[in-house]
């Protein structure tokens, strides 16, 4: 057999590499799909629905992405409340319980918050990743 | 080597080349200057210049082309007898088919197919000849195909090969026991490269250096801005103008800082591995006919490359992140820097194998790690239609981005994201990518030492 054709690779060599790319590329694309928004399981929270009539989606969870604009209130028990923006731009108040006390929640940060809407229509975070 | 030269004195310099000269039949001509000596001779002289460096394989090629009957006769004879005494394995290119019985092996090529391998004694047998001058046009007679096959299927009966024979010939290392003494060479010869050696461990604390100088006394402090709405329309303009500013000065600081460690970093990938195959090509092609594993070659040049790469990314996060009190986690911040070296590292030396000279392979290196900064999207903000096309294969980005990931909890990043444009990527996701980086590059590498490069 000649020397130079052994030297050639052989086209399943290159299927092998197209298939290895295509692995690696879809592994990533399920990663960034799946990776990318810690709360992707929850429904995004209607906004317009919610300042109609919250108390109809009362003891729902919902999934946020806003960022904190004031302090409205502080208890060391009961948590402390903001006033968040959503990306769309409206404001809505929300409860960050105690729990999250030791989380230093600054003007301007954004966060993925998990909420539940509880029985007077507050909005109660359940969980938050910063954004 | 020049080593070899130092060792040597004057008159052990003369005694050997009166031994060569000796070893070759020239000690008569001696004192004669070489324009004035014979054609038979100068290829004499020749053969002494080759053996002076004392080599364990000699290729020849049409050695005794174009002398008379004689001087053939005596070189092929010379040939012999170093084979004999030496222990050189010596290989003869040749049309000429006079003395072959004194060739202890035979190889017949005809168009690039082997059409007879094995000991001269049986060479006329094989082809049906009754002398060595037949054989072109006994050739010409079939086509290289039917040789070839001919060859292959008497090969199998003739067995030219006694036993006896058989257990003498040397047999081909393990692949295990190849990597190691592979291993060992690339060691030693790393150890042995004094200017080499001297560039790594420069770069090595070098570049730390140059990243520290930018925040030696550690990161500011940030002033936040109020959360209450107790104050007035001008104050609280103040503070978001103040805090726009300290977002600028503080954000960018922290990006460029981790933007230039992973940028340094790339750059000591570049010098670990541009060279690494490419330099020692021809080596590599002669030791793959003798029956080196691609496998064993490879993964000697990953285990040795994994030093170096290990010990860059490990001191560069340990410096600066003690110097600098960088934030965040220190583990993931190793890996991710690890990672970045490592799927940079592994793309020089996929490049390397495929390169035809060292200068192209440097170059087409260098390149590489020149785009990763404008390509990050780290210091400006590249077109979302080009982002997807290009953000998937620059390893900086994706370093850049998992390192910020790991300082999420930090107000740090707040600033950097504040003044970024372009978005973040997902930690596990920055892993994934690298990694994957580093796996494609690694088995393109294989390929490109696979390749055959004779014809280069």
């Amino acid at each position: 057999m000649p020397r130079r054709a052994s030297a050639k690779h052989h086209p399943t060599i290159w299927i092998f590499v197209v298939g290895l790319i295509v692995i690696l590329g879809a592994g990533g694309y399920y990663l960034y799909c799946n990776v990318n928004d810690p709360f992707r399981t929850l429904q995004p929270l209607d906004v317009a629905v919610y300042l109609e009539n919250s108390n109809s989606l009362r003891g729902n969870t919902y999934k946020i992405q806003a960022s904190i604009q004031n302090s409205l209130a502080w208890s060391p028990n009961l948590g402390r409340l903001f006033s968040v923006a959503m990306e769309s731009g409206e404001p809505l108040p929300l409860l960050v319980p105690a729990q999250f006390n030791q989380i230093n929640l600054q003007k301007g940060q954004k966060f993925f918050f998990k909420i539940k809407i509880s029985e007077k229509g507050i909005l109660t975070v359940e969980d938050l990743k910063k954004s | 080597m020049p080593a070899t030269h130092k060792s040597i004195s004057f008159e052990e310099l003369k005694q050997k080349v009166k031994n060569l000269l000796n070893d070759v039949g020239l000690q008569r001509v001696a004192d004669r200057p070489a324009r004035l000596i014979s054609g038979g001779q100068k290829r004499r002289l020749a053969l002494a210049m080759e053996l002076a460096s004392a080599p364990t394989l000699l290729l020849c090629d049409e050695v005794t082309s174009g002398l008379d009957p004689q001087s053939e006769t005596e070189i092929l004879n010379l040939l012999h007898q170093l084979a004999q005494q030496k222990k050189c394995l010596i290989l003869n290119v040749t049309h000429s088919l006079n003395h072959l019985e004194l060739y202890d092996s035979i190889t017949v090529l005809y168009q690039g197919h082997l059409a007879y391998h094995g000991p001269s004694a049986y060479l006329l047998t094989h082809f049906g000849i009754h002398h060595p001058e037949n054989l072109f046009p006994t050739l010409l007679s079939q086509t290289p195909e039917n040789w070839s096959a001919h060859h292959w299927t008497t090969s199998e009966t003739e067995s030219h090969i006694s036993e006896e024979n058989r257990e003498e010939m040397p047999t081909i290392a393990s692949p295990l026991r190849q990597f190691f003494i592979l291993l060992k060479r690339r060691l030693l010869l790393f150890y042995r490269d004094r200017s080499q050696f001297a560039l790594h461990l420069l770069l090595l604390f070098l570049f730390p250096s140059l990243v520290v100088l930018f925040a030696y006394r550690g990161l500011p402090q940030i002033q936040n801005l109020n959360m209450g709405q107790d104050i007035n329309l001008i104050q609280q303009l103040k503070e978001t103008v103040m805090f726009t500013a300290q977002t600028s000065k503080i954000g960018s600081l922290v990006s460029g800082l981790i933007l230039f460690q992973v940028i340094l970093l790339t750059l000591m990938a570049s010098n670990n591995a541009a060279r690494e195959v490419v330099a020692e090509r021809l080596l590599l092609e002669k030791e793959k006919l003798a029956g080196l594993h691609i496998s064993s070659y490879l993964a000697s040049k990953i285990l040795f490359l994994s030093f170096l790469v290990l010990a860059q990314s490990s001191w560069m996060t340990l410096f600066v992140k003690t110097i600098c009190r960088f934030p965040g986690p220190l583990l993931p911040q190793f890996f991710l820097l690890t990672l970045v070296n490592a799927a940079v590292t592994a793309t020089c030396l996929a490049i390397s194998s495929w390169s035809r000279t060292t200068e192209k392979a440097s170059l087409i290196s260098l390149y590489i790690v020149g785009f990763q900064l404008p390509l990050s999207g780290a210091v400006l903000a590249l077109p979302s239609w080009l982002t997807h096309f290009v953000q998937p294969f620059i390893a900086t980005y994706w370093s850049w981005s998992g390192m910020l990931q790991t300082m999420r909890t930090e107000r740090l990043y707040d600033l950097v994201i504040a003044i970024s444009e372009t978005a973040l990527s997902p930690l596990l996701l920055c892993y994934w990518v690298l990694g994957a980086h580093t796996l494609l590059a690694i088995f393109l590498a294989y390929l490109g030492c696979w390749r055959s490069a004779w014809d280069n």
